[in-house]
């Protein structure tokens, strides 16, 4: 005779509609798109410039003088963003997995990268050898750095807003949608700044 | 809820959450309800509007006797409201409009309690409404945007700051309506259900978040420019408006108007009482004309512009692109009106032309004449024609033409009909017919005399930004007449003030489906409570859930 067993089916897992995703996504992409409209006037400027430079009877500037941009300092904040990328992911894998301590740890890294970032910006904006009141050049070089320190600081502002919800016990391996949500907008404008770097401090 | 919320929206945390708009004006103002936030950008746009109108009449007043400047006392004066009139039906009145309806109106369509991002929708009106302050007041200290439009760079410094505000306001705002559409969404009801005012809701907001950054770009640098010295390049008077002119100019000025063909998508298929003909074409279709409106790229920064310096490429008029996009923008518009004509062609009898069909109407047809010239913008035949007219600056069709046309025309009168359609929604009354139906008789027809007119005077040589006795003769009558329609538009938007402050002033208690509608929002009460639906909302089978009801019992 067979026997009844029942079946106990597991309770649905109730769906998470991942509004803070979507949102922090769109906001990612309105970041991005702002740099998309300052580096493609910066390129078109540069591209007449040397259009005009060719152009007989017309005179284009010197774009950056001679070691005014020095390529030591945007490569080193360039090392910096792409470690910053890694500590970002370590935190999302680690509040995924639950493990708090090293969400938590990794938060911090992410922090101290984005602090690390800024500093290399302001330093890198007190060693150009160029004023600002120069030329178009110079104008569109300290506009594009201090915009870019400017979308970093709301990046860690976002971060540092999720982590202390972190802490407070807000996300674990079922719902890691704020840390997920602060990590696109982090990796955002670290990709951002691979441009400003080629840029700048290699094209020059 | 805040801004960053990570769980799931229910109905009890939206009670618990969402702050009612009562009575009084802290419970207004503190309100995150959804349905005040958009009475609250609708009530302010309207209020600028009328402004806009009133302003727009005494430039158009100014314009009336070429002999000189009798009302402004100079170029700077009359270039400094020119540019306010511009800036303001964009991002003053348009946008705005738009926003505030979707902010009421998405929630109700998807069968959600609530907008996503509540307080950030909030934020983002104040904000809004702190930037358009600040606008005012820097013209008014002087400040603007033309080449001679200002004289203190401080005031100058203030309009950037305080178009930038809105603009990062309306992206806020546009994000929490996008993400409201993109994941609140009822069970069933996939991209392609969702009903057309929602679908092109989402299509401008996408466009918008993607192009409104990129007129921040262009904000940062001339910003940057006129920090504490001379301008280098960007702060430059005579480069500023010309740098960020793409955002009020084709094709990007048609991103305001992607609304427009979802409020004639919504409207005509109840009014005709059968079901929309063609509907996934239609919603291809304004995907397509949001596409096409998209014009961030369509800039002087890309391009060789009016600026002598630039000897790189193609002058923008020449660049195939625009051209392309151009002529192109028509085939959507003309999709569309033809799947509506097929819609209302199935229905038994002819719908009863109430003023929100007539204004749906109206607005898409006006869409359609300024398509058409702006078409005729870009087609080479007519560009060699306006060229030999113009200083060979390339600026032949009148620009702020296509902006009365499609702002006004087209996007506003639009709004009044979306506004009296969902009144019973947003007001809990119904907007008086007969007011209505003046109100957009006058505005479609004022807008499209100050239009046409505009239009006209730059073929025979009258400027934008410019007054000159040096253009031909039968200019300053084409002047009255805009300056007349301007008037027209004015009185409109007084009506229609008039019409809705009925709606709300009504008493009468409103069935929740009084136009046997379609879509989820006609099975909320009217007005909506917090949480807007007093019944769970069932899954959802097909585009037009409350059409299937009703087939159902009949």
């Amino acid at each position: 005779m067979a026997t009844e067993t029942a079946v106990v089916i597991p309770a649905a897992e109730l769906t998470r509609n991942r509004t803070l995703l979507v949102g922090s996504a769109l906001a990612a992409a309105a970041s991005v798109m702002v740099f998309v409209g300052l580096f493609g006037i910066y390129i078109a400027i540069r591209q007449n410039n040397e259009v005009l430079s060719e152009t007989p009877g017309l005179t284009g500037e010197l774009w950056f003088p001679e070691l005014a941009v020095q390529i030591a300092p945007g490569t080193m904040m360039m090392f910096t963003a792409v470690m910053s990328g890694f500590t970002m992911a370590w935190a999302v894998q680690a509040i995924r997995n639950d493990d708090r301590r090293n969400a938590y740890l990794a938060l911090g890294v992410t922090l101290l990268l984005g602090a690390a970032m800024i500093n290399q910006a302001v330093f890198a904006i007190t060693d150009f050898g160029i004023p600002v009141d120069r030329s178009t050049a110079s104008l569109l070089l300290y506009t594009l750095y201090g915009a870019f320190i400017v979308f970093l600081t709301v990046a860690m502002a976002f971060v540092l807003l999720m982590g202390i919800r972190a802490v407070a016990g807000q996300f674990n391996s079922r719902n890691a949608d704020g840390i997920e949500a602060a990590a696109i907008y982090w990796y955002a404008v670290v990709v951002v700044y691979p441009v400003l770097w080629y840029l700048i401090s290699i094209t020059k | 809820m805040t801004a960053t919320e990570t769980h799931a929206d229910t109905s009890a945390d939206i009670d618990d959450d969402v702050k009612a708009a009562g009575d009084g004006l802290y419970e207004l103002v503190a309100s995150n309800d959804h349905k005040a936030i958009g009475r609250l950008w609708i009530g302010l746009s309207v209020f600028f509007f009328i402004d806009f109108a009133i302003l727009g009449a005494v430039v158009a007043m100014e314009r009336v006797s070429l002999d000189g400047f009798s009302i402004f006392g100079g170029a700077t004066g009359y270039q400094q409201t020119w540019t306010l009139v511009r800036t303001s039906g964009m991002f003053l009145v348009a946008l705005p409009m738009m926003i505030g309806i979707a902010t009421a109106i998405v929630p109700l369509q998807l069968g959600s309690p609530s907008i996503a991002f509540p307080r950030l929708a909030a934020a983002s009106f104040w904000a809004w409404l702190v930037g358009a302050g600040l606008h005012v007041a820097s013209f008014a200290a002087d400040g603007g945007l033309g080449p001679t439009a200002f004289t203190r760079t401080d005031s100058t410094l203030l309009t950037l700051t305080s178009l930038g505000l809105m603009v990062v306001a309306l992206l806020a705002a546009s994000i929490c309506i996008a993400t409201t559409i993109i994941a609140l969404r009822p069970a069933g009801m996939t991209l392609l259900r969702v009903p057309p005012f929602t679908w092109s809701m989402l299509v401008a907001t996408s466009v918008w978040i993607l192009s409104l950054p990129v007129l921040l770009a262009n904000l940062i640098y001339a910003w940057a420019d006129l920090q504490g010295r001379d301008p280098i390049f960007f702060g430059n008077p005579d480069r500023i408006w010309g740098d960020i002119e793409w955002a009020f100019q084709q094709p990007q000025i048609y991103s305001v108007a992607i609304p427009i063909l979802g409020i004639a998508a919504e409207i005509t298929p109840v009014a005709a009482k059968v079901r929309a003909a063609g509907r996934t074409a239609v919603l291809i279709m304004i995907g397509l004309f949001g596409a096409l409106s998209f014009g961030a790229w369509a800039q002087h920064a890309f391009s060789r512009g009016a600026d002598p310096q630039f000897v790189d490429g193609n002058f923008i008029y020449e660049e195939p692109l625009y051209i392309i996009f151009g002529i192109a923008i028509l085939l959507p518009i003309l999709g569309i009106i033809g799947g509506l004509a097929d819609t209302v062609r199935r229905g038994e009898d002819l719908p009863k032309m109430s003023a929100a069909l007539a204004g749906s109407i109206a607005a898409l047809l006006m869409l359609l004449a300024a398509a058409t010239i702006g078409g005729l913008r870009v087609l080479p035949f007519t560009h060699i024609l306006f060229e030999e007219n113009s200083d060979g600056i390339h600026e032949m069709l009148s620009s702020a033409g296509a902006q009365y046309l499609l702002v006004i025309g087209a996007v506003v009168v639009s709004s009044i009909a979306a506004l009296v359609w969902w009144a019973p929604k947003l007001f809990g009354g119904y907007a008086t017919e007969s007011l209505a139906s003046m109100a957009i008789l006058a505005i479609f027809g004022g807008s499209f005399a100050v239009g046409m007119a505009d239009f006209i005077t730059s073929f025979i040589g009258q400027r934008d930004l410019s007054i000159s006795s040096d253009v031909e003769d039968g200019v300053e009558a084409l002047n009255l007449l805009a300056m007349l329609g301007m008037g027209a538009i004015a009185m409109g938007g007084l009506v229609a003030l008039v019409a809705l402050i009925n709606a709300i002033r009504s008493d009468e208690i409103l069935p929740d489906d009084p136009f046997d509608g379609h879509t989820l929002e006609w099975a909320s009460p009217s007005p909506p409570p917090i949480g807007n639906f007093v019944e769970p909302i069932d899954p959802i089978r097909s585009e037009s859930p409350l059409l299937d009801e009703l087939e159902e019992v009949s």
